[in-house]
């Protein structure tokens, strides 16, 4: 008896220590946090879609019905498509939230953009309460109102918040890329001290150039933009709707515009990185630094 | 056997607070499917092909971009 009762304590105080590591492995770093975020914003627009179709039919079916029971199945479509528009806000904000959030962006932001997501959930929380108790078709309207007009700020708010934290990242690949064209240059000079033909070579590194001044022309743009920030407070809440709008869809089709630059930057800069080393072959290596090493095959 | 007990007290514990099978992804309702997410998925360290890691920084500029356009078919009116 006693043989069996040390060995149960063994067994309990290993399933012990086991969930204490279990316990570690599952807490979320926000990165984690994000992707499950993402995969349940899926899942909500799906849910969101679905009640919203039921309630359109409902709704042209039984829109002039006076029986109870057809007043009763509109009640809860109506019920049911409110509660999946909240649900697919909210998890629109916790997408946001967990990306202003990242480790890497935080402090980019120089308000409080989480406090202001924060309270928007707790907003939308209390309205999920207010939907579950409507009964009248003036208290789901009123509902309504409330969520588009919340909408409208939440939808202009976080495309700021995104597009700050976007036009940082785009300046962070610029000033690397300053090093980027020095290790360039540092290839070529060093082949062509071999004896090396790199014309091919210095054609491809000047095309790399061009193609990230382009991008330097555009990005001074969407800074000067931010700069102003049309349309929102110094602490990111819309002043004025309209010149928001017009100011994110500025700012939007610039920040796409650099991107596509930036993209034809790293596409230009893997031409030249296989002519360096059909160049090279072996002969020849740039390392150091902290953008990288170059190596000939 | 007191050791036993203390052992069990100890394992409820860390189930009640959430030490074990605390996964979020598994709190998500039964019967409903959960469509793949667009996540970006991008090396962690720069590869042969790409030196300087830029790869990486394009990624998160894409997935960036995506969120920003991120919407809700909301209906005119109810």
């Amino acid at each position: 008896m006693k043989y069996i009762n040390r060995l149960l304590a063994l067994l309990v105080a290993a399933v012990f220590i086991l969930s204490l590591f279990s316990g570690f492995a599952s807490a979320q770093a926000p990165e984690e946090q994000y992707k499950l975020h993402k995969e349940n914003y899926e899942h909500t627009k799906k849910r969101f879609e679905e009640a919203k179709g039921l309630f359109e039919k409902a709704r042209e079916r039984l829109g002039n019905t006076n029986d109870i029971r057809s007043k009763e199945e509109l009640k809860n479509r109506t019920r049911d498509y409110l509660l999946r528009a909240i649900d697919q806000t909210l998890s629109h904000l916790e997408i946001l939230k967990d990306r202003v959030e990242l480790r890497e962006n935080k402090d980019i932001i120089k308000f409080d953009a989480s406090g202001t997501i924060e309270a928007q959930i707790s907003q939308l929380e209390g309205m999920k309460v207010k939907v579950e108790q409507a009964e009248t078709t003036q208290d789901f309207r009123a509902i309504y109102t409330e969520l588009k007009g919340m909408w409208v700020n939440i939808r202009l708010e976080t495309r700021y918040y995104i597009g700050i934290v976007l036009n940082y990242r785009i300046n962070n690949f610029l000033e690397k890329v300053d090093n980027v064209s020095i290790k360039m240059d540092e290839a070529i000079t060093k082949l062509y001290s071999k004896g090396i033909d790199t014309t091919e070579l210095k054609k491809e590194a000047d095309k790399f150039d061009s193609i990230v001044a382009d991008a330097r022309v555009n990005q001074q743009k969407t800074d000067d933009i931010f700069e102003e920030h049309n349309g929102f407070s110094p602490d990111g809440k819309v002043t004025d709707a309209s010149a928001a709008r017009e100011f994110l869809r500025k700012g939007d089709e610039l920040e796409r515009g650099t991107v596509k630059q930036i993209k034809e930057a790293a596409k230009q800069l893997k031409d030249f990185v296989r002519e360096f080393r059909k160049l090279a072959r072996g002969k020849v290596t740039l390392d150091g630094g902290s953008t990288g090493t170059l190596s000939g095959n | 056997m007191k050791i036993l007990h203390i052992l069990i007290v100890l394992v409820i514990a860390a189930l009640a607070l959430g030490c074990i099978g605390n996964k979020q992804a598994e709190t998500k309702s039964a019967g409903t499917t959960v469509q793949p997410a667009q996540t970006t998925v991008s090396p962690a360290v720069p590869g042969v092909d790409d030196p300087f890691g830029t790869d990486v920084d394009v990624a998160t500029l894409d997935s960036m971009l995506a969120d920003s356009t991120m919407d809700i078919s909301l209906m005119d009116s109810i």
